[in-house]
């Protein structure tokens, strides 16, 4: 059986981190103690089970605390949107829980707060999500809701109304903010139209969704055998025949494979300027597409974004904040996806420096590819990727979403097993070979939301690309 | 159905029977530096979290902000750390930190593997001892800079972020410092000097001014140890007091309108309430959850369910050292009358002050507050934080059992007389945040009680 992690699994690091000699006493010292070995770091074993339906269940068990954390994921993330109507899965999403197995919204919301549980509904571009956070004595009971949830929603006409109206009027508050704008253009600027990723949810397009549309997006997604559900904490695998009562009425239905199509050609670096005149900052975005989760160089990407963006001490944080002050915080990321996701860096900057900052952004993406990286900065984002990684899983709904995900990416559950040890093994080399792949400076989308009286001037002088004007309306609508 | 009636043990091996309680070994080093060591085995984690008792309640005006931005400088380097090496230690040895700034009260804190704990505490103490031994101008100045973007960022390009400026002036008297944010003003921000740093740090970075708790995977005679070869030796300054500062009630309801660059117009309404941990700050927090939080709750389902007149309705009890404040925010719909959520929102408000809310209603909160109690413990840092704070505000770092108890013993009579005591009838802020050139929408006081 595959397994999450084996018992007794030390965190192995490099020579920085070997034991040293103990400091003389009572001495204060005026170098920083050493950290010995890293202590050994054991996770629980977890169980794999399946029902007759074909519903893969995984159990968790850890000791400590009487609480629960279930997941429950499944086909009908947003990469299912139909083409026509971008934002049918995460309303379906949202529409689980108002109002399932006969009980009203209120009625349903109430019988889960009665138990002191929490319930959550949503979705990401690779699955639907429905979690439930419960102390263990609740358990069966708030299950039993979660299934309902998950296999009996009502969509009721009445709820959908309200709810549509509820979604419109988001949508027309979200063109107040500058980060939601500028999120929405780059997306739509990188991917387009004709790609999942590139398609906004709209006006139209909310309005356009009626109850028989929910009610076909979840009959057709939403079934046992493309399903995962994770029990972590106060569980063991004696809870199955439980599961099994609860679920064995989920029918088996075959689900459409999931097409997953290539991003589109980026040939040149071009800057979008989104005129919010007044505003105190500029919201930038920054990337291109990249690549997706099943990628070989996984590793590699993690540790070169941990030393790009990915960490405090990074090179675009420290840059940007600690060395010139133009913000509060700078970042990169790769969104890795069943798709390939994009690549994207970012930050909010004092309006008067819009063009400076982007000059250092487009200095870091090219010294990460023409240098490379000292030894020093290396070993530090790997020991940062690989030590943390008891904190990632410290807490009950912490471990049930790493597990969850191992089920979306359809990753070993052994993958842990060798997590330190493949971040450990990046080489300088590495580093700068997938920079040259996967970072390109040359043919990067640049996306700022800011006041275009002041910031106009210093973006047509940059010497990166084309400026273009582009209106709030076209990114949300 | 009745409350849950969980036994909760936080230790790795529950024992039937026991409930809720964060052992803990407190000691007090010559100096005065207070620490609090709670072990817990269950991970090879460890959270060491420093309390000063200062914050912008402590503030002068003309130095608003100051407390927040002195968080920024303390991450700058000291004597035997250069700059940018406190993060660089912490990342390579797997650990993560930050701090946070509140009327009153700065905190440090490190998230680390047990074998870093050391290092996390000698980092915690040399800025203690010895941050001004390597203090600069440039220092300031770049943190400075900083903080105005965090201010721009959190408050100046967020949809109604200037709410927090106007309430907090308009619910207390000129120089109170509850009267202004903690992050502070822009030109209080640039006034701020070397000087400034200086005298702040002397005054208040004092070990006699500070609680460091460690919590998780540690060894408490280890920890002594390490705390008091680090720390030992850092002088102790002049006690702080904490402030005490008469709060006078609101002294009339006071109706404001600002114009935002927003698309929805938003209403809020703030109450003077009670001190942290004082009388009725429990039935306040109950009253809020049963007003506001979850779809049954008396303002969701009036306003959005029902009337669906609003987008949205946030109500919360923010309750402080001196004082607290009980805040509703309503979000209405696009080019709805404000007048017209304030009058359904005082109704409910009403309702509740004139009738109980049933025992269904008190228990779905009460099982909720028992739940995020348990999850908010499942981190070093959760505990650690949390022994901080009952040390701060009651005396006792594990103030748990008998914080639970509070809620616990609260009854529906107890909400409605916390509803009619400061709510009901009771002098208020009242806020409409319109979209700009649309005053006509802001709420104009029809509604009085």
């Amino acid at each position: 059986m595959k397994r999450l992690a084996s018992a007794g699994f030390v965190l192995l690091v490099g020579a920085a981190c070997a034991a040293q000699p103990a400091p003389e006493p009572l001495e204060y010292p005026t170098t920083p103690p050493t950290t010995g070995p890293a202590p050994s770091f054991e996770m629980s074993q977890p169980v794999e089970r399946a029902l007759p339906n074909g519903l893969r269940v995984l159990y968790l068990p850890r000791g400590g605390l009487p609480l629960v954390q279930a997941f429950l994921v499944s086909r009908g993330g947003s990469m299912d949107d139909p083409s026509d109507n971008p934002g049918l899965a995460a309303f379906t999403a949202e529409m689980l829980d108002e109002g399932a197995g006969g009980r009203d919204a209120l009625e349903l919301a109430g019988a889960i707060e009665q138990l002191g549980a929490t319930l959550t509904v949503g979705e990401s571009w690779d699955e639907a999500q429905v979690g439930l956070q419960v102390l263990r004595e609740q358990l069966p009971d708030a299950l039993r809701l979660m299934s309902d949830v998950v296999i009996r929603p009502d969509f009721p006409e009445a709820e959908l109304a309200r709810v549509k109206e509820e979604r419109l009027t988001e949508l027309a508050s979200a063109r107040d903010e500058a980060a939601v704008i500028a999120g929405n253009a780059f997306s739509s600027l990188v991917y387009g139209s004709d790609h999942p990723y590139g398609r906004l949810s709209t006006q139209a397009s909310i309005r356009g969704i009626d109850r028989s549309t929910l009610v076909d997006f979840h009959q057709r997604y939403y079934r046992p055998g493309t399903s995962t559900l994770v029990l972590a904490g106060a569980v063991d695998a004696s809870l199955h025949s439980l599961v099994e009562e609860i679920f064995a009425d989920w029918e088996q239905g075959a689900v459409p494979d999931l097409a997953i199509p290539g991003p589109p050609p980026m040939p040149e670096t071009r800057i979008f300027l989104v005129d919010k005149p007044a505003a105190p900052q500029s919201e930038i975005r920054l990337g291109h597409p990249a690549v997706s989760r099943d990628t070989p160089d996984y590793y590699a990407l993690q540790v070169l974004n941990t030393l790009l963006g990915g960490s405090f001490t990074s090179r675009l944080n420290q840059n940007l904040r600690e060395t010139h002050g133009y913000t509060y915080g700078a970042g990169s990321g790769f969104a890795m996806r069943l798709g390939e996701g994009p690549f994207s860096a970012g930050a909010a900057v004092v309006t008067e420096k819009t063009d400076s900052a982007l000059i250092e952004f487009f200095g870091e993406l090219t010294r990460i590819r023409d240098e490379v990286v000292p030894t020093d900065e290396l070993d530090r984002a790997k020991q940062y990727l690989a030590l943390r990684l008891p904190q990632e899983m410290e807490t009950t709904g912490q471990v049930a979403a790493r597990v969850a995900e191992l089920a979306v990416y359809d990753l070993p559950l052994d993958y842990y097993d060798d997590y330190v040890e493949r971040t450990m093994a990046v080489t300088a080399a590495d580093v700068q070979r997938v920079a040259r792949e996967y970072v390109h400076p040359d043919r990067t989308v640049v996306v700022v939301v800011g006041d275009r009286s002041v910031v106009e001037p210093g973006l047509r002088a940059l010497p990166v690309g084309a400026v273009e004007i582009r209106e709030i309306d076209e990114f949300v609508r | 159905m009745k409350r849950l009636s969980i036994l909760l043990v936080f230790l790795a091996s529950p024992v039937a029977g026991q409930d809720v309680s964060l052992p803990h070994t407190m000691f007090t080093l010559p100096n005065g530096l207070q620490v609090i060591v709670h072990e817990d085995h269950s991970a090879p984690i460890a959270a060491v979290n420093v309390w000063y008792h200062v914050g912008s309640g402590y503030e002068q005006p003309g130095r608003t902000g100051f407390a927040h931005l002195f968080e920024h400088v303390m991450f700058e380097g000291s004597a035997n750390v250069p700059r940018g090496e406190f993060d660089r230690l912490l990342e390579a040895a797997g650990g993560s930190n930050n701090g946070s700034t509140t009327p009153d009260r700065t905190n440090y804190y490190e998230t680390i593997p047990s074998n870093a704990v050391e290092l996390a505490l000698w980092l915690e103490a040399d800025r203690m001892g010895r941050l001004l031994e390597t203090m600069t101008q440039q220092k300031l100045d770049l943190q400075r800079e900083v903080v105005k973007n965090e201010r721009r960022q959190r408050y100046e390009n967020q949809p109604y972020g200037t709410f927090f400026e106007v309430v907090f002036d308009a619910l207390y008297p000129d120089g109170h410092p509850y009267s202004w944010p903690t992050i502070g003003s822009m030109e209080d921000l640039s006034a701020a000097s070397l000087e400034d740093v200086e005298s702040f740090f002397r005054r208040y970075y004092i070990p006699n001014n500070a609680v460091l708790v460690v919590a998780g995977d540690v060894d408490t005679e280890e920890v002594r140890r390490h705390a008091e070869r680090f720390f030992g030796e850092i002088p102790a300054g002049a006690p702080v007091e904490k402030p005490d500062i008469a709060v006078p009630e609101i002294p009339e309801t006071q109706y404001l309108t600002l114009e935002d660059r927003v698309t929805l117009p938003q209403l809020n309404i703030a109450w003077r309430a009670q001190p942290f941990f004082a009388e009725d700050d429990d039935a306040l927090d109950a009253l809020a959850q049963i007003l506001g939080d979850g779809k049954n709750s008396r303002l969701f389902r009036r306003l959005i369910y029902d009337d669906q007149i609003a987008q949205d309705v946030v109500a919360f009890n923010n309750s402080q050292l001196l004082s607290g404040d009980f805040f509703i925010r309503v979000t209405g719909r696009e080019g709805l009358e404000l007048g017209q959520l304030e009058e359904a929102t005082m109704e409910e408000i009403a309702r509740i002050a004139e009738t109980p809310p049933t025992d269904e209603e008190l228990e779905r909160v009460i099982n909720g507050i028992e739940t995020t109690f348990v999850s908010s413990l499942e981190r070093a840092l959760g505990k650690a934080d949390q022994l901080n704070l009952y040390y701060y505000y009651t005396g006792d770092p594990d103030y748990s059992a008998e914080d639970l108890a509070r809620y616990r013993s609260l009854t529906p009579s107890d909400i409605q007389a916390a509803a009619r005591t400061y709510l009901e009838g009771q002098n208020r802020i009242v806020i409409s945040i319109v979209p700009e050139g649309e005053t006509e929408l802001a709420a104009e006081g029809a509604v009085t009680r």
